[in-house]
C-alpha cells in the first residue's frame, strides 16, 4: 500500500471512528445524531487518523526507530499531552463556572474526551509544523 | 544549542536517514539537532560521540 493510500484510509478511518463516537454521543441524547455525528467526526479525526496512521505504519516504526523515547517525535507528543491537559482544565473550568453561575446545560463528559483527543492531535501538529 | 553534527556527518559520508538509522532515532531527529531546535538526551549524545569517535562536547557547543 502507498503512502498516499495509507494516509487516505487513516483519515476516512478516523472520520468513521470519530462518527462513531458521535453515534455513541447520540445513544444518549436522542434527537441530536445529525449534529453530534460530523462534529465529532471533525474534532477527533486528527487524533484518531494519527492513532490509525501508526497503526498502518507499525512495521515500518519497528524497524526505523528502536530507541523511540530519545526521538524527537516523543518530545513533541509529551509536550502537546502538556497543552491538551492545560486547555482539558481549562475547558472543564468553563464548562463548570458556566453552569453553575449561568445555569447552562451540563456538557456531557464524552465533549469533554473529544475535546481532549482533538486538542492533543491539534497541539501535535502544530508544534511539528514550527519545529520541523 | 550548537552543533557541529553536519559537519561530522559529511566527513564521515553518512546521509541524515543513515545516521538516524546507526543511532535507533528517526530521521526527524535528527534534522531537529542539526537545526539546534532540539537536545539530544545523554544516552543519545553519548551514542553520537561513539559514532564519530570524538567527545560529546566536540559535537555540541555550549551556549551562553
Amino acid at each position: 500500500m502507498s503512502k498516499a493510500m495509507r494516509l487516505s484510509v487513516a483519515i476516512a478511518a478516523g472520520l468513521l471512528l470519530g462518527a462513531g463516537l458521535g453515534y455513541v454521543f447520540s445513544l444518549h441524547n436522542p434527537g441530536s445524531a445529525a449534529i453530534a455525528m460530523p462534529v465529532f467526526a471533525v474534532m477527533t479525526v486528527p487524533a484518531l487518523a494519527a492513532g490509525v496512521w501508526l497503526v498502518l505504519n507499525r512495521r515500518h516504526f519497528n524497524q526505523q526507530v528502536k530507541k523511540n523515547e530519545q526521538s524527537v517525535e516523543r518530545a513533541w507528543a509529551d509536550r502537546a499531552s502538556g497543552w491538551a491537559f492545560a486547555l482539558l482544565v481549562c475547558a472543564l473550568v468553563v464548562g463548570s463556572l458556566s453552569n453553575t453561575i449561568f445555569n447552562a446545560p451540563t456538557i456531557d463528559p464524552v465533549i469533554y474526551v473529544a475535546f481532549g483527543l482533538a486538542a492533543h492531535g491539534l497541539a501535535y501538529l502544530l508544534i511539528k509544523r514550527r519545529e520541523s | 544549542m550548537d552543533n557541529r553534527l553536519p559537519e561530522l556527518r559529511a566527513a564521515k559520508g553518512l546521509s541524515q536517514s543513515a545516521l538516524a538509522k546507526l543511532l535507533d532515532v528517526s530521521r526527524q531527529t535528527i534534522i531537529s539537532i542539526e537545526k539546534g531546535r532540539f537536545d539530544p538526551s545523554l544516552p543519545l549524545a553519548f551514542r553520537m560521540a561513539e559514532t564519530f569517535k570524538c567527545t560529546i562536547e566536540d559535537i555540541f557547543i555550549r551556549g551562553n
